[in-house]
Order: structure tokens, then sequence, then C-alpha cells
């Protein structure tokens, strides 16, 4: 399924990541975990195509296709999707409007047919309410006024309303409440799949209390330092990350 | 003689000075072509022209228009069933006229106090033949919109209107400034409300590569009025749309919002003059521009609130967003307070597109293209957002789509 060998990517010159190589089979979810500014956000963006990222050295493939010279709509055809760990507020553009020409401009690029207004709503509303978000939310310009933990929702209604094959979820779990976070459980564990994977990047066990990892990776100055079983997730909770820092 | 001010006209100034004296012009007329005689077309040297130098634009002499008859296409506005007058290189056809509403034609040329000594309004008022006169009748509310509908072929054409609403009334004009191959086309409209009237004032503005627009609007408000103007401006070689409004009356209420969407070389200006002279206006102004290529926005925006004008309350901003490196944005917002007991406030900005929201739209799927236009529709849609006539909301709207699409 994804499948990152030895990736080095630099921001404004600066190398942060430096050789990361990771393998996520499809029908499996995944949790990276990792101190503060040990590259997690930086990894996501550079899969998910950002142009300041600048991958140097290494290859990233999804389902053996190299995702790396495909431009960031293009990986989202394929599949990918990324929940942003600081979703954006887009000031006069209307939620529901804009979720479904994205969803159809995926659609398109994968030679499927367009999913008309009326469908298209009739399911939004029905994931709105498994995620949260009222009915008033989705009538307000994208994320406009939104919470911390309703943009972290909104998110949530994207991944479930796109169905990716494979998702790479950036701290959904930071900024949300204990029922947030079972939400967040539910929609990913209604998605799993023998066929769909999933990368969670978390600083925290909790979630991973509702989302059980198949394996846990660590990532520490911009490396992966050490890859387990979900025990190594709570064993992190346990002794912390210094460890790694002062390995790395 | 006033024709020998002009030192050096430009081939132009030199066409339109025969043109005048073949006219053999006198009394208002005579006097409101000093008007334009003591600066000649203004060029970048004066002040309030520095970004707008319409005597380069016209540097060659564009004869004048010759009447055309030819078969119109019928007007964008066609949907929202207007009253329409079309005005073909500056001549005006229409036929009946609304309940509540006179139409007229008048020679008279005096010029109201607000532009008596503006040079393209006293152009205008000299070489117009005759200024079409719209009156709406005390407390007429004029519910269907009447369209002034100005088409310029090629030459230089000069029109005039005037306009005027009895105490409570209320009427909704849009005017449109259509215009093809190179044209010189300068209009002057003229309006006073009178006590608690209102006027919702609509401009599409959408000129030739080669033409050059000039339009100035000057308004007096009596007591309680209100002047509503929404406008989209495409540009041409160069266009500039000038307000000029007085607030005469107490609370009078003022709302201008305007949009320009420019790309290629094209040039819009907006500007305008706000003349706060009596207690307790209130007035809201909003523009905003989005500037592809090699385009040029221009927005000049002053308010003067006179030393009575106490409890005024006005707010301007301007925005603009600059989609290329070789577009220009040139905003100048201007204050000028005599009175201490007022609230006025003004902002300026200039920016590119938001690239955090550029990447998250990529990132759902929407190729560059598409995220681009959704992010430029959503910042200049807002200036239509509260057009309370659906049918004419719709025309901005997809006129705006349009030059959306036609360009990247």
């Amino acid at each position: 399924m994804l499948k990152v060998e030895k990736l080095h990517v630099s921001v404004d010159g600066a190398e942060i990541l430096k050789g990361v190589s990771l393998e996520v089979p499809a029908g499996e979810v995944h949790a990276l975990m990792g101190p503060n500014g040990s590259g997690k956000s930086t990894l996501s963006y550079a899969l998910a195509g950002r142009d300041a990222y600048e991958v140097t050295q290494g290859a990233a493939t999804l389902n053996g296709e190299n995702i790396l010279a495909l431009s960031p709509d293009e990986r989202a055809a394929k599949g990918l999707f990324l929940s942003f760990q600081h979703p954006t507020e887009i000031p006069g553009v209307a939620t529901m409007n804009f979720i479904r020409t994205a969803l159809n401009a995926q659609r398109k690029a994968r030679g499927e047919d367009e999913i008309s207004a009326a469908d298209f709503l009739k399911v939004a509303r029905a994931k709105a309410k498994i995620v949260g978000l009222s009915d008033e939310k989705l009538k307000r310009p994208f994320n406009v006024g939104f919470s911390g933990g309703e943009k972290k929702r909104m998110e949530m209604l994207q991944m479930a309303l796109f169905e990716p094959r494979f998702a790479i979820m950036d701290e959904t779990d930071s900024g949300l409440d204990i029922d947030a976070l079972k939400m967040v459980g539910d929609v990913v564990n209604a998605l799993r799949s023998p066929d769909r994977g999933f990368l969670v990047i978390t600083h925290y066990q909790r979630l991973l209390d509702y989302i059980k990892p198949d394996r846990v990776h660590v990532l520490a100055g911009g490396r992966i330092v050490k890859s387990g079983g979900p025990e190594l997730a709570r064993e992190l909770e346990q002794s912390g990350y210094d460890q790694f820092i002062e390995a790395a | 003689m006033s024709r020998t001010l002009l030192i050096n006209p430009t081939a132009m100034e030199a066409g339109l000075l025969a043109a005048a004296k073949a006219r053999a012009l006198e009394g208002a007329r005579e006097a409101a072509f000093e008007a334009f005689a003591r600066t000649g077309l203004p060029h970048k040297r004066m002040e309030g022209w520095k970004w707008t130098d319409l005597r380069a634009a016209l540097r060659d002499d564009i004869a004048a228009a010759e009447p055309d008859n030819d078969v119109i296409a019928p007007s964008v506005f066609g949907g929202v069933k207007p009253f329409e007058i079309t005005i073909m290189n500056g001549a005006a056809e229409w036929s009946g006229a609304p309940q509540g509403v006179r139409i007229a034609t008048t020679r008279d040329a005096a010029l109201s106090p607000l532009v008596e000594h503006h040079p393209l309004a006293g152009l205008a008022a000299a070489m117009a033949d005759e200024a079409i006169e719209i009156s709406i009748a005390e407390g007429a509310k004029i519910d269907r919109p009447i369209l002034l509908r100005r088409i310029a072929g090629p030459g230089a054409i000069h029109a005039r209107a005037r306009l005027s609403l009895g105490a409570g009334a209320a009427a909704t004009v849009i005017e449109s400034f259509d215009g093809v191959g190179r044209y010189f086309s300068n209009s002057l409209t003229e309006a006073s409300l009178g006590p608690s009237a209102s006027l919702a004032r609509f401009i599409l503005q959408d000129g030739s590569e080669e033409g050059v627009e000039t339009a100035v609007f000057a308004a007096t408000l009596d007591a309680a009025s209100s002047f509503s103007q929404v406008a989209l401006f495409l540009g041409a070689k160069v266009a500039r749309i000038e307000t000029h409004i007085a607030a005469k009356g107490e609370r009078a209420k003022i709302d201008l919002k305007s949009a320009s969407a420019l790309s290629g070389a094209r040039h819009a200006d907006q500007t305008s003059l706000i003349l706060h002279e009596a207690e307790g206006a209130t007035t809201r102004q909003a523009h905003k521009s989005a500037l592809k290529d090699r385009a040029n926005g221009v927005f000049q925006g002053k308010f003067h609130v006179a030393r009575g004008a106490q409890r005024t309350d006005a707010r301007m901003r301007a925005n603009a967003l600059l989609l290329s490196d070789f577009a220009e944005a040139d905003h100048k917002p201007e204050l000028e307070i005599y009175a201490d007991n007022v609230e006025c406030a003004h902002g300026s900005t200039a920016g590119a597109l938001d690239e955090d929201a550029l990447f998250y739209m990529r990132q759902r799927g929407l190729d560059e293209d598409q995220a681009r236009a959704l992010l430029i529709e959503a910042f200049l849609g807002e200036t239509f957002s509260e057009i309370a006539h659906p049918g004419v909301q719709n025309v901005f709207h997809s006129r705006l789509a349009h030059w959306l699409k036609g360009t990247k």
C-alpha cells in the first residue's frame, strides 16, 4: 500500500527528514509517534505534495505507483487523504459546494460519474450527524468561525465522504474531548477494510484506545528510530521520548 | 478665448478643440468647455490622475463616432426585464416610460456645482448635443429597474444624463458600459435625491482592449435619502469610473461596493469623493480587485467631512489580490475631517492568494486552476452578496464566473 523508502525532505534548505523508511500494508493502521519537531507533519506534507517540502532523496509509492511525481490533486484522486493538523479557514467558500466540487473533481479524474447535488447533500447530512456537525455549520463558509474541535470534525466528515484508499491523520486528536476522540475512532473503524490503510500521527496513547494500530513507529530527529507492536505506544506513555531524542 | 489655454495639445486634444470650435459654443456650453480646456485631457502630473494618464492613453485623435443603426444583441440584464434606454454612441433611444417616470431630453448644458470644475464633466456638457432627463415623481416606487445601456462603437462619444428622484421616491438604475473597437466614451450623469428618496445604482463596465471609458457620476442627497451602488469593472485600455456624492441633508445613507476583475493589460480606476455636509450620515465603501497578468487596478476614495457634519459614521476599505508578479494595484484612501464628533476609518490591503487554502483545496482534489478560481470568486463575490434584486445579483455572479473561466 504505502511505501516510503529512505525519504529525505528539506524545507527552506534545512533537512528535516533524514532517510525515513516506512511501509503500511493494505488493511493496516500504523501509528506514528514522536516528540515535537521530529518531522511528523513534514512527512505528511511531503507525502501530500506541498510545495515548500522538497524531497531531495528517496521514494514514496502508493500501491506501487510513484506519488512524488504527482501534483497534490493527482495524489488526492489516487486516494491519498490528509487530515490536517491545522485545517484552514476558507472565507467566502460555501462548505457543501466546496466538498462536492472536490469530490467530483476526484471522481472525474478517476473516470467515475459525478455525484448530483441532491444525492451528495443526503449523504453529507447523514455523515455530518455521525461526526457531530450541525446543519447550521454546514451552511457556513468553510471552517469560518469553527472551534478547533469543529474543524477536526470537518476533517472527519470529509474523510468519511471521500472514502480514501489511504489516510494520513496528522494529530487529529489534538484539541478533542473524549466524546470526539471516540467519534474519530468510529469513523476510522467504519472505514477500515482490507484494501485501505491509515497512518495515524499522534503524541498520545489515548486515541489508540479507540483505533487499535497494527504497528507503532517512533520518529525522532528525522528518522524512524523504533518500530513495534501496539504495546510500544503504551510503553512510550510511561517512558516518554527522552531516550530517542538523545539517540537521535 | 478659452481654447487657447491649451498649450501643445495632443492630436486628440486638437481634434476636440476643432470640434468645439466648429460648434461655436455659447453660454453654459462654452463655460463647460472652459473647465475642460483649462487642463486638457487629465494626465499623470495632475492631482488625482497620477495612475490614470488619460492624455497618454488618448494621444492619437479619435474622430467623432458616427450614428450607428446596427442591430445590437440583447443586454445581459434582459432577464431582469428592465425598462431599457439604449444609448448608442451617445444617442438615447427608448419608448414610453414606466408609471411615475418622466423621460425627456434637454439642451440645457449647465453643470451641477459638484462637477463644474471637472474637465471631463465639462467636456461631456460642452460636446453632448443634449442630455437625457429621467425624473421619478415624488413618492413613486419604481419596481422595474431602469437600464441605461451605454454602447460605444469606434469613435469619440460624449453623453450626458440627469436623474432626479422626488421626495420619498425609490428607483433602481442599472448602467452598463460596453464598447467595441477603438473609442473614447465619456459620459456625465448628474442625480439629485429628494428627502427620503432611495436610489440603487448598479454598474457593469466591460470595455474593449482598445477602448477608453470615462464616466463621471455626481449626486446630491437630501435628508434621510439613501444611495447604494454596486459595480463590477472588467476594465478597458483605460476605464475611469468616478462617483461624487454630496450628502446635503441629515442622516443620508451611502453604500458603495465595487469589484475590479482585470486581466491582460486592462486598467480600471475607481475614484470617488463623498462630501459629508450635514449631520448623521452613514457611509460604507468597500472595493476589491483581482488583478492578473499586467492589469492595473486603481482605487482612490476620499471622505470629506465638513465642520458641521457631526456624527458622521464613515468607513472605507480597499483590498487587492495580486495574481501575477506584473499586476499593479494603486490605492489611495483619504479622510479629510473638519468635524470633531465623527467615526471614520479606512483600510487598504494588497496580497496574494492564501497558500494554505490553496494547498488545502488541492489536497481535497481541486486542480490548481479550480482552487484559484474558487478563492478569487469567494474574494470578489462578497461584493454582490447583499444585492436585494436576485436577477441583478445573478448577472453579476455569472459575469464574474465567465471572467474566471476565461483566465488562468
